[in-house]
C-alpha cells in the first residue's frame, strides 16, 4: 500500500503551471434544488482521487456538472482546467480540452458505428493526425481490454452487456488520453472478470500525464485502482478528506462514525431527503439516472 | 444504340404548353403506333377531367399546389444529342453515375432523352431487355403494350385505391422519356441495373415513364436515380414534373429496387411508384427522398399474389422550405401476404413531412402481415410532420400493426457524443445517420448501401 498522507487533509502540491483541475466553492442546482453545496477539490496529474459516498450524496451530480450536462446548473463557484475557466467551455470544448467522463450508465446510441464514432472522437481531439495511428492504438488498447474487433462494426453500446459497456468507455478513455479522467461507479454492475479487465486497462493508463477522479460507493474499485488521495462526500459537500486509510475504515465501518464526528465538531450536514432515502437502497436504475428523459428536456 | 425518331424535332414544340395539341405532337414526333396515341389522348382527357386536387380533396388537404405555375411549362425540352461514350458525358453526370461499383446496365436521360445506354454485353446476351421507353415500344410492341400503364393507367380506374391520378394522367399524355427493363423467366441480374433521369432545361417539364417487368423466377436489383437543374432565379416558377415507374413483378420474382430522388431545391414534382407482386413474388424497395421544393411522392405495392412479400422503405431529409407529401399503400389482395413498412424522415429549418400511409388487408387476404411504422425527428421549432398512418381490414385472420412518432432528436445520444469532443454540429449528424441507419441496413445491396450513405451524408452535411 501507498503511504498514507499523515493528515486528514493532504496539501495539494500544484506544479508551477496551476492545478490541472481546481474546484472552488462549487454549488450545482438540479431543477433549481441545490445538491451540491460548496466542494472544493484539486487534482493534478499523476493523482488519483477517490470520492466516496452514499447514494444520493452527490457525486454523480459533481460529474454531470463538471461535464457540462445542461441539466445540471453550476450557480456559484469556479473550476479550472489547466488554468482555464472550465464552466465557461461547452461540454464538447471541455472532452478536447482534455476532460474525460466514464458514465455510470453509457448512453447506447443504435445506427452510429463503434468504429466510426471512435475515429470522429479521435479526429475532433487530436486533429486529422491523429487519423493515420488510430488502427494501431485501436488495437492495442483493444487487446488490454479484451475485446474484440467485431466490437467496431457494433452499434454504440446497442446490446451491449453491463461489463462491454464499461469497456468499451474505458476504450474511449484510453485513446482519447484525457488530462483529467473521472469515472462515476465504473465498477457498478460489472461481474469480477470485466471488473478486473476494467481495472487494468485504468492502471495501463496510470501516469504522469493523466489525473484520475473515481466516483464509487464500494471499496472494491480502489483495492484495483489505488488511490492517492480519498475524499467523502456526503450531503453535497466534502466532509472529510484523507489517504487510502480512509477508503478503508469506510469500508469497515461506514459512513455512521464520520457522522457522527462531524456532529460532535458541531457541523450540520444536510442530509437530502433522497440521501437519507437511499442509504440502504439498491443501485438505482437506469431510467431513474437519465437525465433527460426524466425531465422530458428536448428541442434543441 | 438510338432511338428510333419520327419526322419533326422538339425544337417546332419548343414553348408548347401543357394541351392536346402538344400531347400529339410529341405522340407523333416519338412515332407512337396508334394505341400509345390513343392512350395519350385519353390520358389528356383525363387530365382535363379530374378536378385540380385542392386542400378539400382527400389526400390533399396538407398539400398547397399553388406553387405550381402551370400554365408557364413547356411540355418538352429540345432533343439533347446522344454520346457515344461515358466520357462525352457532362461533368456532372460523369460524377453522378461514376460512383465506384459495378452496374449490369445503365441508361442516362436528359430532358426526356436517353443520351446514353450501356448494356453489359453478357447481360444482353441473356435476353434481358434495358432500353430508352420509346425504342421498347418499337421494338417489343407485345411486350410493352401488355404491360404498360396496366398498374398506373392513363385514366384512373374507378375503384382504385390512392389518389385521383391527375398528374399521373399528365405524365402519360405527354410522357418523353423512360427506362424499359425485361428480365426473362429464371434469370437473375446479378448487377445493379441503373437508370439516371436527369433535368437540365429548367423552363421544360419532365415526363418519365418506366416500366420494368421481371418475368417468373427471375431477379432484378434497379437502382433509380432523379436529378433536376435550379431554375434561373429564384422568382421563376419551379421547374415542374411528373415520373412514373410500373413494376410488375410475375410469380416467384424479386426486385430490389432503390430510387434516389434529388432534385434540386427549386423543383416541383411527382413521383408515382407502383409494383405488382405475383404468386411468392417478393420485393425490398427503398425510396430516398433528399431533394424537391415539393415532392408528391406515391408508393403502392399491391400485393396480387399469394405468399408474396414486400419490405418498403422510405427515408426522406429536409431542410428549408422543402415539402415532403408522401402516400403509400399496402395493398393485400391474396392470402398469405406480407408487407413491411418503415419511413424515416428528420425535416430541419421549416421543412414538412406529409405522410399518409394505408394497409389494405382486402377480402380473401386471410393470413397474411402488414406492418407500417413512420419515425420523423424535428431538428426545429419550425419543422413539421404529420403522420397519417391508416388500416383498412376486411378479413381475418391477419396480424397489423401500425405506429408514428414525431419528435425532436435525441438530446441524451447528442450529450454522450459532446462529451466524447465531438462539435454539435457533427454529434447532430451523427445521430440523424443513425436514426436513418436502420433503413440503409435494410437495403439488399451493399453497394447501393454505399451510394445511399452518400447521397444522406452529402445531403446533412450542406449546411455545415
Amino acid at each position: 500500500m501507498v503511504a498514507a498522507p499523515a493528515t486528514n487533509a493532504p496539501v495539494h502540491q500544484s506544479p508551477a503551471g496551476g492545478a490541472t483541475l481546481a474546484i472552488r466553492d462549487l454549488h450545482v442546482n438540479i431543477d433549481s434544488r441545490e445538491i451540491i453545496h460548496g466542494i472544493d477539490l484539486t487534482v493534478n496529474k499523476g493523482e488519483v482521487h477517490a470520492i466516496l459516498g452514499p447514494n444520493g450524496s452527490g457525486k454523480s451530480t459533481l460529474a454531470y456538472a463538471l461535464m457540462g450536462h445542461p441539466r445540471y446548473a453550476v450557480t456559484s463557484g469556479e473550476v479550472e482546467l489547466k488554468g482555464e475557466d472550465l464552466l465557461a467551455m461547452s461540454a464538447d470544448e471541455r472532452s478536447r480540452n482534455g476532460l474525460f467522463l466514464c458514465f455510470q450508465y453509457p448512453t447506447s446510441i443504435p445506427g452510429i458505428q463503434m468504429g466510426n464514432f471512435l475515429r470522429l472522437a479521435m479526429k475532433a481531439r487530436f486533429g486529422d493526425a491523429a487519423i493515420k495511428t488510430f488502427r494501431k492504438e485501436l488495437t492495442e488498447k483493444l487487446r488490454i481490454l479484451k475485446m474484440d474487433e467485431s466490437y467496431m462494426r457494433r452499434y454504440l453500446n446497442e446490446g451491449f452487456s453491463g461489463g462491454e459497456k464499461k469497456k468499451a468507455e474505458i476504450l474511449q478513455m484510453a485513446l482519447l488520453k484525457p488530462e483529467i479522467a473521472i469515472m462515476d461507479e465504473t465498477d457498478s454492475g460489472l461481474d469480477v472478470d470485466a471488473f478486473k479487465v476494467v481495472a487494468d486497462g485504468v492502471n495501463a493508463m496510470r501516469g504522469p500525464d493523466v489525473g484520475f477522479v473515481v466516483i464509487t460507493h464500494y471499496n472494491r474499485m480502489l483495492e484495483y485502482i489505488k488511490p492517492d488521495f480519498v475524499h467523502v462526500l456526503i450531503g453535497g459537500k466534502i466532509v472529510k478528506s484523507g489517504g487510502p486509510e480512509l477508503a478503508l475504515a469506510v469500508d469497515q465501518h461506514g459512513y455512521q462514525p464520520i457522522l457522527e464526528e462531524l456532529r460532535e465538531q458541531g457541523v450540520e450536514i444536510e442530509l437530502m431527503e433522497e440521501a437519507g432515502a437511499t442509504y440502504a437502497r439498491e443501485e438505482p436504475t437506469e431510467r431513474e439516472h437519465d437525465p433527460f428523459r426524466s425531465h422530458g428536456l428536448t428541442g434543441l | 444504340m438510338t432511338t428510333l425518331v419520327a419526322p419533326g424535332t422538339p425544337t417546332e414544340l419548343r414553348g408548347a404548353g401543357l394541351n392536346s395539341d402538344t400531347s400529339r405532337a410529341i405522340g407523333a414526333w416519338r412515332g407512337d403506333p396508334d394505341w400509345v396515341l390513343d392512350w395519350r389522348a385519353q390520358a389528356w382527357a383525363a387530365w382535363e377531367t379530374i378536378p385540380m386536387p385542392t386542400p378539400t380533396t382527400e389526400g390533399w388537404r396538407r398539400t398547397n399546389l399553388r406553387i405550381l405555375a402551370l400554365d408557364k411549362v413547356h411540355a418538352i425540352s429540345d432533343a439533347v444529342a446522344h454520346v457515344t461514350s461515358r466520357a462525352e458525358l457532362p461533368a456532372s453526370l460523369q460524377k453522378a453515375i461514376d460512383t465506384g461499383f459495378d452496374h449490369g446496365a445503365v441508361l442516362v436521360q436528359e430532358n426526356g432523352t436517353t443520351i446514353l445506354t450501356e448494356v453489359d454485353t453478357q447481360l444482353a446476351g441473356t435476353g434481358v431487355i434495358v432500353c430508352d421507353i420509346h425504342e421498347a415500344i418499337h421494338r417489343y410492341p407485345e411486350l410493352v403494350r401488355a404491360h404498360l400503364g396496366t398498374l398506373v393507367p392513363p385514366r384512373w380506374q374507378p375503384g382504385m385505391p390512392s389518389n385521383a391520378g391527375k398528374f399521373e394522367a399528365l405524365n402519360a399524355a405527354f410522357f418523353n422519356g423512360g427506362t424499359f427493363v425485361y428480365v426473362p423467366k429464371n434469370t437473375t441480374v446479378a448487377l445493379p441495373v441503373r437508370s439516371l433521369v436527369y433535368q437540365s432545361d429548367a423552363d421544360a417539364a419532365f415526363f418519365p415513364r418506366s416500366l420494368i417487368i421481371v418475368d417468373e423466377n427471375a431477379r432484378l436489383t434497379y437502382l433509380d436515380e432523379y436529378t433536376s437543374v435550379n431554375t434561373a432565379s429564384p422568382e421563376a416558377p419551379p421547374v415542374f414534373g411528373s415520373a412514373v415507374v410500373e413494376i410488375i413483378i410475375k410469380d416467384g420474382g424479386r426486385v430490389d429496387y432503390t430510387s434516389i430522388q434529388e432534385w434540386s431545391l427549386s423543383t416541383a414534382g411527382f413521383l408515382t411508384q407502383r409494383a405488382s407482386l405475383g404468386n411468392n413474388a417478393s420485393c425490398n424497395w427503398v425510396a430516398v427522398v433528399l431533394g424537391g421544393m415539393y415532392t408528391r411522392g406515391t408508393a403502392d405495392v399491391l400485393l396480387q399474389g399469394k405468399g408474396t412479400r414486400a419490405d418498403m422503405l422510405g427515408l426522406a431529409f429536409g431542410e428549408g422550405t422543402q415539402v415532403f407529401d408522401f402516400h403509400t399503400l399496402q395493398d393485400h389482395q391474396s392470402p398469405f401476404t406480407d408487407s413491411d413498412q418503415l419511413y424515416k424522415t428528420a425535416m430541419r429549418d421549416r421543412a414538412h413531412l406529409i405522410y399518409e400511409g394505408l394497409i389494405n388487408i382486402r377480402t380473401g387476404s386471410y393470413g397474411s402481415n402488414g406492418y407500417q411504422a413512420n419515425r420523423n425527428v424535428l431538428l426545429s421549432d419550425t419543422a413539421k410532420a404529420d403522420s397519417i398512418p391508416m388500416l383498412e381490414i376486411s378479413d381475418n385472420d391477419v396480424l397489423c400493426t401500425h405506429g408514428s412518432s414525431v419528435g425532436p432528436i435525441d438530446q441524451t445520444h447528442v450529450y454522450y457524443l459532446l462529451t466524447r469532443g465531438l462539435p454539435r454540429p457533427v454529434a447532430e449528424r451523427l445521430v440523424i445517420q443513425g436514426f436513418f441507419e436502420p433503413v440503409i441496413e435494410r437495403i439488399a445491396v451493399d453497394d447501393l448501401k454505399e451510394r445511399v450513405r452518400a447521397a444522406v451524408d452529402r445531403k446533412i452535411g450542406e449546411q455545415d
